[in-house]
């Protein structure tokens, strides 16, 4: 089937969604069971019709030779089409509601088409918006949600205020609630049916409020906000709770298809990112042919696929052809950045960690272009620097071990020199025990056999990671670091950037950066390296080398630095992270023995007890930890 | 004795190592070896007769000494019960 039938069918769809709202609003106005049935049965045939276009949609974007740009936008009609028959179904609920009215008169009180004004004009540019691939239509779909919610919030506290008073009529006022309701909920399927559309022309997925926060953010950082000239790629699975993308410089000329992106990597390093919703994508290259009446011909996720992904971000996977970062900042219209929309403390401290950094190592960190705080119902946004290296953690899981090892050093060399230099005489405490025992209920989600584990041998009794936890916190208050230092908070490889060709080394996530102790950046990075999913004798040797060398940077650091309790601390903290590592071990058995260095750790710190702790010494055969 | 099998993994060094061994011999001199864990629990009985091996190897990089002992499960040897008036035989 040609894709321009089904873009006949949607409209023809969207249309019969729209009779069906000003069908709706006659019956809320004034009863009558002939229309009520004819409503009943302009749904069933929106469901049928949408039931009908999922399939056709799918079959065409799940079929072979499928452009990328081409199924992105059938997935997007699919679930456009998927969200118009809810909205549907919501009207007949509308209708079946007023039925229990006395009399519907008892709804003008509340003007409901305040309501249909705004559900009547969003439907309405629903067809214009994705065959024209207008954002800015898409954008008006989540303000007529924002006043749909304004006069639910008004028609809601009135109605509450009468029941409160004892309004002579509950029965119906209860029943107003639910119209009110659904109206409201209709308003939450247009903004969502608006995010599709916008990711059906960004060829990403993104949230109504993030792209306000980008075009915000690209404009105070300078720049053009562009839609049809910028390319944008998010960047998924991080764990920071903050969204990220990648907004390519605007171009003059968009490249119609961008290569596959999977297998780049996520902010933390730790999970492969997806490319754009797992859609495959499209291997030939050429933009296809435009179909009558529809997508215009430039590409549904324009910017070059990144060759050497920066800002942590990984190489593109297979093919880092198509040009990466072919026009660079030399582009038309500014550079390449890098976009977080997230919570307002979080990117808060990252603004202040990175303008900090950068005064006490200018160019260490990304350099903060825009900083857009959080507003009434909107998160923050920070816009950075975008630095086209790999980190260290996609260094070492590529094979080259040489760079990663020299970027290593450079880290903690770099690391130290921080530590050293803002080293202030005041006790601190990183709280090792404590972390973990904050962290234990998530860490032990994937693997809570290992984690609770409990038992005998004989009469040697193994105890529960959980109680040895409470005593060492104990514990670990009679040994306070004795310096506090400026630390990195997350210092692990995907967080180090580093260009064996420049030997730049770039520091990110620098949003848990404070004083405290650096044992929790050593433990940290030690541990960041031991987790790497590489199994062979050899790599497993490799790394337990890599991680000694760091070891030994650190140690000596702590030499010079006369730390006497240093080793103990390195124990928590190294007994801290391994356990909290447990979620980023997709193999159980590599997992228990991460755990049972933890255990280890914790055990041999517990049967010092009564001894100074001055006097504990950690093995460094604690880093050679071989898959099983 | 329960029939479950049990696998403990720990990382050590020679003194924990030498505890554990420790409680293993005081399970044989008191001919009960006990092991538990959350879900499991086991008694074993050493017969008076066992095999022991002990075995080393180096391989990858790692040194492995392996040292195994191993009896006849009494409760698999116990004849099975036949029903009256047949024989092993099914006769």
């Amino acid at each position: 089937m040609p894709i321009g039938e089904i873009r006949g069918g949607f409209k023809l769809l969207a249309g019969e969604v729209l009779h069906a709202a000003a069908e709706t609003r006659a019956l809320l106005t004034r009863r009558d069971p002939a229309k009520s049935r004819y409503l009943y049965n302009r749904a069933s045939s929106i469901a049928a019709q949408s039931a009908l276009l999922q399939k056709q949609a799918l079959e065409l974007y799940s079929g072979r030779g499928a452009r990328r740009r081409d199924s992105i936008f059938l997935q997007g009609l699919a679930s456009v089409a998927s969200r118009l028959e809810r909205i549907a179904e919501l009207f007949l609920n509308l209708d079946r509601q007023a039925g229990h009215l006395s009399s519907v008169d008892f709804l003008r009180q509340f003007r409901l088409n305040d309501f249909f004004h705004e559900i009547i004009f969003g439907l309405g540019r629903i067809e214009p918006a994705l065959a024209r691939r207008d954002v800015s239509l898409a954008v008006r779909l989540g303000q007529a949600e924002e006043r749909l919610d304004g006069s639910y919030a008004d028609r809601f506290a009135r109605i509450m205020e009468e029941l409160k008073s004892g309004g002579s009529d509950p029965g119906n006022l209860v029943t107003s609630l639910m119209i009110v309701h659904y109206l409201e909920r209709v308003g939450d399927v247009l903004l969502e049916i608006g995010e599709k559309i916008i990711y059906v022309i960004m060829g990403e997925k993104i949230k109504l409020n993030q792209y306000k926060a980008l075009g915000e953010g690209l404009r105070a950082a300078g720049r053009d906000f562009e839609i049809s000239r910028m390319g944008y790629r998010s960047i998924w699975g991080g764990r920071s709770g903050c969204r990220i993308g990648v907004v390519d410089a605007l171009q003059e000329d968009r490249p119609c298809d961008a290569p596959d992106r999977a297998g780049e990597k996520a902010n933390g390093g730790d999970g492969p990112a997806e490319g754009a919703d797992g859609v495959p994508a499209d291997g030939a290259g050429g933009c296809p042919e435009q179909g009558a009446g529809g997508v215009p011909a430039d590409g549904a996720d324009g910017g070059p696929a990144q060759g050497a992904g920066g800002n942590g971000y990984g190489p593109a996977g297979g093919g880092t052809s198509g040009g990466a970062q072919a026009s660079g900042p030399a582009a038309a219209g500014g550079e390449t950045v890098l976009f977080k929309h997230g919570p307002d403390f979080k990117l808060n401290l990252e603004r202040d960690s990175l303008l900090r950094w950068a005064k006490l190592r200018p160019g260490l960190a990304p350099e903060v272009k825009a900083f857009i705080p959080a507003r009434k119902g909107s998160e923050a946004a920070l816009v950075l620097e975008y630095v086209p290296s790999r980190n260290l953690q996609t260094l070492f899981l590529e094979n080259a071990p040489d760079e990663a090892l020299e970027g290593l050093d450079a880290a903690m060399a770099v690391m130290s020199g921080i530590w050293e230099e803002t080293a202030l005489p005041r006790p601190c405490s990183a709280a090792f025990a404590r972390q973990a025992l904050e962290r234990f209920g998530e860490a032990s989600c994937l693997y809570p056999q290992l984690m609770r584990y409990q038992g005998a041998l004989g009469s040697l009794e193994i105890r529960p990671i959980s109680d040895m936890l409470a005593e060492l916190s104990a514990m670990e208050a009679e040994i306070p670091a004795l310096r506090s230092m400026l630390i990195h908070g997350d210092f692990n490889l995907s967080n180090i950037l580093y260009d064996p060709a420049s030997r730049r080394l770039h520091m990110l996530d620098l949003y848990r950066s404070r004083e405290s102790d650096y044992v929790q950046d050593v433990s940290v990075m030690l541990v960041s390296v031991l987790r790497l999913p590489m199994t062979a004798p050899q790599e497993r040797r490799r790394l337990a080398e890599a991680a000694g060398r760091a070891w030994d940077l650190a140690a000596g650091f702590a030499a010079r630095l006369g730390d006497p309790t240093y080793e103990a601390r390195l124990a928590l903290g190294l007994g801290r992270s391994c356990l909290t590592s447990t979620r980023f071990l997709m193999d159980e058995r590599m997992a228990a023995r991460v755990v049972a260095r933890a255990r280890y750790l914790f055990e041999k710190l517990l049967a010092f007890r009564g001894r100074p702790l001055e006097e504990f010494r950690l093995s460094k055969g604690i880093l050679d930890i071989q898959a099983p | 004795m329960s029939r479950n099998n049990f696998r403990h993994g720990f990382t050590t060094d020679p003194d924990d190592v030498a505890r554990y061994l420790e409680a293993l011999i005081e399970g044989f001199r008191n001919r009960r070896l006990d092991f538990r864990s959350q879900q499991r629990k086991a008694s074993l009985t050493p017969s008076e007769i066992m095999d022991m091996s002990v075995e080393t190897s180096a391989r990858h990089g790692r040194v492995r000494v392996t040292l195994s002992f191993s009896w006849p499960d009494a409760e698999e040897q116990k004849p099975a019960g036949l029903p009256l008036g047949k024989t092993a035989a099914g006769n």
